[in-house]
């Protein structure tokens, strides 16, 4: 057996109301890639933070090399070689990619190494990059680069600091199949040099083809530890749901019928000449590459960003939709990407943010009746099965699929019939995807029109009716149900017709 | 010339058309305004707004903010004058207790952002009214003069035919542009202005890092008020009172993200000549006081809404593409 470079030892986290972690034991080996998963509120960042030291556990010790981490600062765990890589970027985006790299830990020289010694860092950059296999300017901004890219540096960051165990949280969400590839290289890489890899991740498909080892937690309990190559997908969602879960999409039984929407030649916020139409009862896919500007696209059917040229039309009536505002008049809601920043108010309840765009309808004169906004908020949480103690829970303390049910009771609540989804299972697990796929066929049967956005290829496929793929800000084809595969969105998506 | 312009790229352009742009405006409306001695007249003027204004970037890199420097320089002013008129202290006594004062107040600020944990903008509205009330308790609301002969030579005399204050504030320059492009704290400042989160999971000590950067912007502050003194040679309660609004605009003119993490010296330096340029402009031309307030809001709305127009313009160029 290999040594046990790290061990959780019996670790008990509790929030108010919340056991995050319940004595969960697991051991971690030299030079393996360990995956880490379970659903959302599972507790797999409660220990991503835990060894991190960025949260304190109740009982339990966290040992490396029989040292407890538990016990010490931040920066002395920092020291022993364990660097997280978060969802969350933690980059300065001001500054240059080498001065990031060395962040906290500038070369110095001259006396006392006070003067900032800038052709080191930047030579040391270059070398550290192409020992990975990126290919980034050093001298470059971070703010200029993708996201894919901040993402690089946040590994090449981890790595320049003698990493012995690499924690990475959810690496490829926003990566694209190219950059998917590239990162799994520099992962081997760095586990044939004996670094320990903790990889948490949603997509099984990633699971399979990368890690050594899989641990699944549930509910704050830990449940099982498989060799990845001795266990099957389902074996791994059983024990990560508790339950039986089909990981087929759900079939629905909605009429398609007259056009609610149509843009045309519309052009504005970086994308030019996207034409098309969306049915009632129809769910209309978005695919391409991250980047291709299909929230782009949305923004401005949401009049999120200006229109240049072009026309959209509702009902078969040319509008204007100058702002949000206006689009929430018209019954187009915007499930945002990002829920915590465009979607949610964190800090409010899940009623004051369930009825924040139809407030008025709540009022009797200007003053808010909180009994109708209660009860049409219950209405919503029971029929969408938003599992919560009570609908002045605070958002931020919900799961992300949650979350994302609240996002859409505000919608429903405000009856919006056009809804656009822009990525509505990102960071969502197995069982509350299936949750919102349902759903997404509930709304639909019951007359809505629905537009997704996904970069889930099995997503795309399997709800939508139609597909728009666009590639590189522009419109590179549209497929019917018939003609739908994997290989012809593909090809449309990086452009190759 | 490319780095050069490289050096640009990345921040506001428009402080550097302004200051053309008013400069332009008054050449062309006043015959003495662009003549050595007027442009020696401005930049001594500007000298102790713009040495503060160097103190002051350092708490704006990090996000931070200092509204007490105007109060501060009062106090510091009222101090010395105390020491130097009812003490009979001489002047190297008097200004090594200035600095001792001042850095002292430097303290107090970065303790009460730092670990009182308290919004800067509030912490030092708070002792900038403790300053206040001290210097007004000290000398009684009475300017206090009669200062020992000599004094007046820091602010008043010259090396050849430069004065000294515009000495001074081009060693502070130097000193800043060196500190935070070349120097291991400057782009530790840089990057904890940038994301303090990101810095303090690297290990860095963010605290110390705050609370040295209002010691630093005390340190300006005290060189500042020892010009300011010597040069009107009598200490008055009220000398200060304002310049922290002069400071801030200057420099936000300048580029300065309020938020932190961005930002250069030469980019603080046109927004200190602006302000000089155009008070001195205006005076020439005649305008009073209260035309110079009007005049000097409008050009920091104008100049500030210049950067929104060209990041719309930005915005309509990336789609044409």
């Amino acid at each position: 057996m290999a040594e046990r470079i790290l061990v959780v030892d019996n670790v008990t986290k509790t929030y108010p109301g919340v056991k995050a972690l319940d004595q969960v034991s697991l051991a971690f080996e030299k030079g393996e890639i360990h995956a880490l998963v379970g659903e959302n509120g599972a507790g797999k960042s409660t220990i991503i933070k835990t060894i991190a030291g960025a949260i304190k556990p109740d009982s339990g010790a966290v040992l490396f090399e029989r040292k407890d981490l538990t016990k010490m600062k931040t920066s002395e765990i920092r020291g022993c070689g364990i660097e997280v890589v978060y969802q969350e970027f933690n980059l300065a985006l001001q500054l240059p990619v080498y001065e990031n790299i060395f962040i906290g830990n500038l070369a110095g020289k001259g006396p006392g190494n006070r003067l900032a010694d800038k052709k080191y860092m930047i030579e040391t950059t270059k070398k550290l990059f192409e020992k990975l296999g990126i290919r980034i300017d050093p001298e470059s901004r971070v703010d200029s680069l993708s996201v894919a890219y901040m993402q690089f540096v946040e590994i090449a960051k981890a790595v320049s600091r003698n990493v012995r165990i690499l924690i990475m949280d959810e690496p490829t969400a926003t990566l694209t199949n190219a950059e998917v590839e590239i990162l799994f290289k520099t992962i081997r890489k760095l586990k044939e040099e004996g670094v320990t890899i903790l990889y948490v991740s949603h997509r099984m498909e990633e699971i399979f083809e990368l890690t050594d080892r899989c641990s699944v937690l549930r509910d704050g309990r830990y449940i099982a530890t498989v060799h990845t190559k001795d266990t099957t997908r389902k074996e791994l969602i059983r024990y990560m749901v508790g339950r039986e879960v089909s990981e087929t999409f759900p079939t629905r039984k909605s009429r398609i019928g007259e056009e609610v929407l149509r843009a045309e030649h519309l052009t504005g916020n970086t994308v030019s000449d996207i034409s098309f139409t969306l049915h009632k009862g129809e769910i209309l896919g978005f695919g391409g590459l991250v980047g291709a500007g299909r929230t782009e696209t949305v923004e401005m059917l949401f009049g999120a960003a200006r229109v240049e040229s072009g026309s959209i039309w509702l009902h078969g009536e040319p509008v204007k939709i100058p702002n949000p505002r206006a689009a929430v008049q018209k019954g187009i809601a915007l499930i945002p990407e990002d829920r915590k920043r465009h979607g949610l108010i964190l800090d409010k309840s899940i009623m004051e943010n369930a009825t924040l765009p139809m407030l008025k309808r709540f009022a009797r004169g200007s003053v808010l009746n909180r009994k109708l906004q209660e009860k049409a908020t219950r209405e919503q949480t029971e029929a969408l099965g938003i599992k919560t103690p009570g609908v002045d829970q605070l958002a931020k303390n919900l799961s992300g699929g949650n979350q994302q049910k609240v996002v859409l009771a505000k919608w429903l609540i405000s009856s919006s019939d056009i809804l656009i989804f822009d990525e509505p299972t990102r960071g969502v697990d197995v069982g509350a995807k299936q949750e919102i796929y349902q759903i997404m066929n509930r709304l639909v049967e019951s007359g809505k029109s629905i537009i997704m956005i996904s970069s889930e290829m099995p997503e795309l496929l399997g709800m939508a009716d139609r597909l728009i793929v666009m590639c590189e800000h522009k419109m590179s084809g549209e497929l019917s149900k018939e003609n739908m595969d994997q290989i012809q969105v593909l090809e449309l998506a990086s452009g190759k017709k | 010339m490319k780095r050069i312009l490289k050096q640009f790229r990345g921040q506001t352009i428009s402080i550097y058309i302004a200051l053309i742009a008013v400069v332009i405006l008054f050449s062309a409306l006043s015959p003495t305004f662009f003549t050595a001695s007027n442009i020696i007249i401005v930049l001594r003027q500007v000298s102790s707004l713009g040495i503060m204004a160097l103190g002051m970037m350092y708490v704006m890199l990090l996000g931070n903010v200092d509204l007490s420097v105007g109060c501060e320089v009062s106090l510091l002013g009222i101090v010395m004058s105390y020491c130097m008129v009812e003490w009979g202290l001489n002047i190297p006594a008097t200004i090594f207790i200035c600095i001792a004062l001042g850095l002292v107040l430097g303290l107090l600020n970065g303790f009460v952002v730092t670990y009182c944990k308290i919004p800067s903008i509030i912490a030092t509205l708070g002792t900038s009214w403790i300053f206040q009330g001290i210097s007004y308790t000290i000398c009684n609301a009475q300017p206090i003069y009669g200062f020992p002969e000599g004094f007046s030579v820091l602010g008043q005399g010259s090396v050849g035919p430069i004065p000294i204050p515009i000495i001074l504030f081009a060693f502070c320059a130097l000193f800043t542009s060196f500190v935070l492009n070349k120097t291991v704290y400057g782009r530790t400042l840089y990057a904890v202005g940038s994301n303090e989160e990101s810095a303090r999971l690297s290990g860095v000590n963010t605290k110390f890092i705050q609370i040295t950067s209002y010691v630093i912007c005390s340190c300006f502050t005290i060189l500042a008020s020892v010009i300011l003194l010597s040069r009107v040679n009598s200490g008055q309660p009220s000398t200060g009172i304002g310049q922290e609004m002069n400071v801030l605009t200057s420099i936000v003119l300048g580029g300065i993200c309020f938020t932190g993490g961005d930002g250069q010296v030469s980019g603080s330096i046109a927004g200190v000549l602006v302000i000089g340029v155009l008070q001195n402009g205006l005076v020439m031309l005649g305008a009073g006081e209260y035309v110079q307030l009007m005049v000097k809001g409008l050009i920091l709305l104008f100049a500030l809404s210049i950067d929104s127009v060209k990041q719309f313009i930005k915005s309509r160029q990336r789609t044409a593409v």
